[in-house]
């Protein structure tokens, strides 16, 4: 069932999708931190792959708010987009620490 | 919460006529977010308020670190609540300002849109702020970062609103009537109190400041500029339809004037004795550390605000007496409430109105009038029943007619026994607290009895739309829907607190041996899966009109239930568990008993619901009920697997045991 870009729902998924990225990175990282010792400053391979978490998370966001602006017709399509990148400026933001921080000190 | 769902249902599904999502007002979106935000915010507050008392009362291990559990957990799920909770106070006040700027700007909300987005967007984010609260535990640099970039970016949507409203009163024409100057003093406090969060938000600066008078001051600055001026401009603006009377200008004005004065007097003060260094939650101190004076303005300002609130108070209640006559729409509003008489009648609305304007008021000048005159909907009453329409979630197209339960002690009865349960709890009477709950059965399902399609509630078929009992998708199952919202946040919460323990814990440890094998565990799932299916399928039939066997089926199905029941409880008993030795006991004991009470109850509901099938109340042409039950038995099924594969599968592959 394919839901029409004015349906209402899209006017809670890209937040949902933020969610679930939001709990996936920080769960992630408390899991990877506890079960790994890592220590220094040192870029690691829990950032590259948070990173790569994120890029897809934000162009997956995009990718539905280009479509929900095409597609969609009036106030849920409209709304729903600029929800939608809302939720791409705020995995960007929040992920972007991501860059320059060690993951476990 | 169960206030969260009914509010969640009753703007989805019961709005007037017409009324589609563009054309709801402003206040609703405030309200369907700010209750569906108790829906997820509350339940682990729930959960962790019921894992403390285990761990108090029974001895059981969650928060005590040297016997195994973490007290970051608590503070974990009790900010997981905390936070959003400072945005579930918020946002009716927001819905206040969004709706009386409007009107004394004597003009349309701008950015309308806008300000949905940043409704919506503001009750995500602020599920993403909690470990604020939290900087100085210990948390690594680059988890505390996701929290401050979080934090800041909450003051995004937060800004939209400022911005729209002050678009607003800037091309409007405003009049500065009493319940416009809580509105102008609000956006004053709040927006320093608004900077200040901001600040907050910089981990740097919040190890600096944490405990201190400065976070006094910010979370005064939020919750009285932003809560308490709301509030009070909703109090004077809708106090009309309370008493029919208009309070007094002369009073509200001083009673504003001195609480502002005294306000700022109080806390601005305190960002100072707070960045002097003074801690918060301390009643005395020694003298000549500078704080001294600035104290003592706080407490003269303290004064000073406490004469504003008490001059407020004086004229709420002269105004019953000295109030001029407020006559209908005083302030010349533009939404629904204002289209009934100062105070409203008994019945609020004669007739309901079909709506074709987010402005209603002020683009159908005639419509008082009509709905007084009885020219909308429902406006002759079937019989001695209170009735109202439902309507489709998008666009408010009519769909069914619904019988709202009418005068019974039964709601009371029920509080009553409910009351005894907890103050059994408190008094640690546990098996009196124990009975209580399960009596409180009998008044649930007494009630649950005479409703629905229970003869003593029928209605007569409606021309417009039919009956609420003769539908699929009624209100009770969105209510179900809805409550299984909440019911999974406090699941979720659960395993996330057992995943905390066993990755955080620093004493966790699994159990020396697995008392709840993964073969015995899996053997008591399959009956209750075979309920569920039994009862979807019956539910399908139903849909297709094939009514033949449903008093059999359903039976069947509380069978399979039973059967998993009691294999689930040998299960139990027969393990060796010892919550108050191991903390994975502890957690597996709560998931049993979360698991026990709703596959309990969907077969206690399923054979309640075959005697209703065998009296007819249930049946192809009255299938209200089916799908309610149906998705619960399901949400039964999912949750009983999930707690298979996270507590008794997972483990194992981890290397426990």
């Amino acid at each position: 069932m394919k839901l029409p870009a004015d349906h209402p729902l899209h006017l809670v998924i890209g937040l949902t999708i933020w969610s679930v990225w939001f709990i996936a990175a920080y769960g992630g990282l408390s899991v990877f931190c506890s079960a790994n010792a890592v220590g220094g400053n040192e870029f690691t391979t829990i950032n590259i792959g948070l990173l790569v978490f994120t890029a897809l998370t934000c162009v997956l966001l995009g990718a539905l708010a280009v479509w929900c602006w095409r597609r969609g017709r009036g106030f849920p399509g409209r709304v729903s987009a600029g929800i939608y990148i809302a939720a791409v400026i705020a995995t960007a933001g929040v992920g972007a620490p991501i860059i320059y921080l060690p993951p476990c000190i | 919460m169960s206030a969260g769902v009914e509010l969640v249902v009753t703007i989805l599904r019961m709005r007037a006529p017409g009324m589609s999502l563009q054309k709801m007002p402003i206040f609703c979106w405030y309200i369907l977010a700010m209750a569906l935000m108790i829906l997820f915010g509350f339940p682990p507050l729930i959960l962790a308020s019921i894992m403390l008392e285990l761990e108090r009362a029974a001895g059981f291990i969650f928060f005590d670190g040297l016997r195994g559990g973490d007290p970051l957990l608590w503070q974990h799920l009790f900010w997981l609540f905390g936070h959003p909770e400072v945005y579930i106070l918020f946002l009716p006040a927001a819905g206040f300002v969004s709706t009386i700027i409007p009107v004394f700007a004597q003009r349309p909300l701008v950015g309308y849109g806008w300000i949905v987005l940043a409704i919506v967007t503001m009750g995500f984010i602020s599920f993403g702020l909690w470990v604020h609260h939290m900087f100085t535990v210990g948390i690594p640099h680059l988890a505390q970062a996701f929290f401050s970039v979080a934090s800041m970016l909450v003051a995004v949507p937060t800004g939209i609103q400022i911005f729209a409203w002050l678009a607003t009163l800037w091309s409007g024409k405003v009049i500065f009537s009493l319940p416009m100057l809580w509105i102008f003093g609000f956006l004053v406090i709040f927006v320093c109190g608004g900077l200040t969060g901001v600040m907050l938000a910089l981990v740097p600066f919040d190890w600096q400041v944490h405990d201190s008078y400065f976070v006094v001051a910010h979370m005064h600055y939020v919750l009285v500029g932003g809560m308490l001026f709301p509030l009070i401009a909703a109090l004077y603006y809708w106090l009309p339809h309370f008493s029919g009377r208009m309070p007094s200008r002369t009073l509200g004005k001083w009673g504003f004037w001195l609480t502002f004065i005294g306000f700022n007097a109080t806390f601005f003060l305190m960002h100072l004795t707070g960045l002097l260094g003074m801690p918060r939650r301390v009643y005395t101190y020694e003298a000549g550390l500078g704080w001294d004076w600035l104290n003592l303005l706080s407490s003269v300002g303290g004064f000073v605000m406490a004469v504003g609130i008490a001059v407020i108070i004086l004229d709420f209640l002269l105004h019953f007496r000295f109030g001029t006559s407020a006559g209908a729409n005083p302030w010349k509003a533009d939404t629904l409430e204002w289209a009934t008489t100062t105070p409203p009648p008994p019945y609020n609305f004669a007739s309901i109105p079909r709506i074709s304007s987010r402005h209603p008021l002020w683009d159908q000048p005639d419509l008082e009038r009509a709905i007084a005159a009885g020219e909308g909907l429902l406006a002759r009453n079937s019989g001695d029943h209170r009735e109202v329409l439902g309507t489709s979630a998008t666009e408010a197209d009519l769909r069914e007619l619904i019988r709202v339960p009418g005068n019974s002690w039964l709601p009371l009865q029920l509080a009553a026994v409910l009351a005894v349960v907890c103050i059994c709890l408190l008094l640690r009477a546990y098996p009196v607290a124990l009975a209580a709950a399960a009596a409180s059965f009998i008044w649930i399902f007494r009630w649950t009895w005479i409703s629905g399609a229970h003869p003593s509630n029928a209605l007569q078929p409606a021309s417009a739309a039919p009956i609420s009992t003769h539908t699929w998708s009624g209100l009770g199952l969105w209510g179900m829907g809805v409550t299984l919202l909440a019911d999974a946040a406090l699941y979720l919460s659960l395993l996330f607190g057992w995943c905390y323990l066993w990755t955080v814990a620093p004493e966790w440890q699994f159990a020396p041996t697995s008392s709840l094998t993964t073969q015995t565990m899996f053997w008591s799932g399959v009956p209750l899966t075979l309920a569920a299916a039994c009862h979807w399928l019956l539910t399908r039939r139903l849909r297709h009109n094939k009514s033949q066997q449903l008093y059999a089926g359903l039976v069947i199905a509380c069978g399979c239930g039973i059967l998993h029941l009691l294999a689930l409880g040998w299960t139990f008993f027969s393990g060796d568990l010892a919550p108050r030795t191991h903390p994975h006991h502890s957690v597996l004991v709560v998931a049993i008993a979360y698991l026990v009470l709703h596959s309990g109850l969907a077969t206690i509901a399923t054979g309640f619901q075959a005697l209703r099938a065998k009296r007819g109340y249930v049946s192809a042409a009255q299938p209200y009920e089916m799908p309610v039950l149906r998705i619960f038995w399901i949400y039964s099924a999912l949750t009983y697997w999930l707690a298979y594969a996270c507590l008794t599968l997972a483990p194992q592959l981890g290397g426990a045991a």
